[in-house]
């Protein structure tokens, strides 16, 4: 068999010389799931400056006002360590480099799946719980007919109000999924497709 | 000898199959460096965790291979189709023109293949047998026969060497 007549040649290969092994260990990782791991720890760290500002602006320039605003915040603030923790989890599971290849690709396609599910679900409830949370914050802070959900001079009925914001969420809620679902689709979609295409031509 | 002075020994010992795992999946010099680099990243965090339990050579392959396929869409260039093939650098310290020519031509062969038939190929050249290859790569011996005789097929086709008997 022809290639045989190859294998001397490329096992005779000499290797060239490379930089120094002992600096390169002590190097960071540039892997993808490295990467998302720092991205994911820049956002953390970008949520809790974010947030904690706003919260600590509130209890000290409106101390007992508006007390529903630091409490959003600290509410989505303890949402995101939530969703940070189970994301930060996936990706320590993403995968398994001293597993067989075809394992570790299986792997890593299940688990980059549950990642932009959660990354996709957790994005697009965010929509609804700030737009509930606006609802019920005008309704106990300003007057009645003084506030976007009821309408000045009007006497509005609690179904007209609620009508309202249910169309607020289908507004907002609908098209966020999509251009949640699309942006993902563009960080990831390429990597996931490649990855199932090579387990596919490992069958 | 410390622990970090084994793995590196162990390394510098093996670091030609890496150099040809970076050969395989990265095309342009700096691509192959940077996978190189992420190669022994990836070895010395698993070291630890090394018991021995499989082969050396066996735990190796699967964590170059792994980083170097898991790795493909940040090589941008790997999904695209390139008319020019960098020629690894190893290929200069061959003075026989022809070998440093059929090996060239080789390599760019390989790089035509799909990305798993690459390891598959790798593996033939380093003499591995098929149930090694099992080991390493998870795809069953039946498989592997099969996608080892389409991948000759496809390296006579488009290896032009006098050695390949084209």
């Amino acid at each position: 068999m022809e290639l045989d007549n190859l294998k001397k040649m490329w096992q005779d290969q000499e290797a060239p010389a490379t930089p120094a092994l002992e600096q390169m260990i002590s190097r960071k990782s540039n892997g993808p799931v490295a990467k998302m791991k720092r991205n994911l720890i820049l956002e953390l760290i970008v949520v809790i400056l974010g947030f904690g500002s706003v919260i600590v602006f509130y209890l000290m320039k409106f101390p007992m006002k508006f007390w529903s605003v630091p409490f959003l915040y600290a509410t989505l603030m303890l949402l995101f360590f939530i969703y940070f923790y189970f994301k930060y989890r996936l990706l320590n599971d993403i995968d398994c480099m001293t597993c067989q290849v075809k394992n570790n690709l299986s792997k890593q396609v299940s688990t980059l799946e549950k990642y932009t599910r959660l990354y996709l679900w957790a994005g697009t409830a965010l929509v609804p719980v700030v737009i509930l949370f606006f609802f019920f914050f005008e309704l106990n802070h300003f007057p009645e007919g003084n506030n976007f959900f009821t309408l000045p001079s009007e006497k509005i009925s609690v179904f007209r109000s609620f009508g309202l914001l249910f169309l607020l969420l289908l507004a907002f809620t609908f098209p966020m999924y999509y251009a949640n679902k699309w942006y993902i689709r563009k960080l990831y979609g390429k990597q996931i497709d490649k990855l199932k295409q090579m387990l596919e031509q490992m069958d | 000898m410390t622990d970090s002075g084994n793995f590196l020994s162990l390394v510098e010992k093996h670091k030609g199959i890496l150099i040809k795992v970076c050969s395989l999946y990265a095309r342009r010099q700096d691509e192959r460096d940077d996978l190189f680099q992420e190669i022994v990243i990836q070895l010395w965090k698993a070291w630890p965790s090394f018991e021995g339990r499989s082969q050396y050579s066996t735990w190796l392959y699967r964590i170059a291979l792994n980083t170097a396929i898991s790795g493909l869409r940040k090589r941008k260039t790997d999904l695209v189709y390139m008319d020019h093939f960098e020629v690894p650098d190893h290929a200069d310290y061959y003075t026989d023109h022809t070998r440093e020519e059929q090996l060239q031509s080789l390599y760019a062969a390989i790089h035509e293949l799909p990305e798993i038939d690459r390891a598959v190929v790798m593996l033939y050249l380093e003499d591995h047998s098929y149930e090694e290859m099992e080991d390493i790569l998870g795809i069953n011996q039946g498989t592997l026969r099969v996608k080892m005789n389409r991948a000759k097929e496809k390296l006579k086709k488009s290896i032009k060497s006098p050695l390949y008997g084209a």
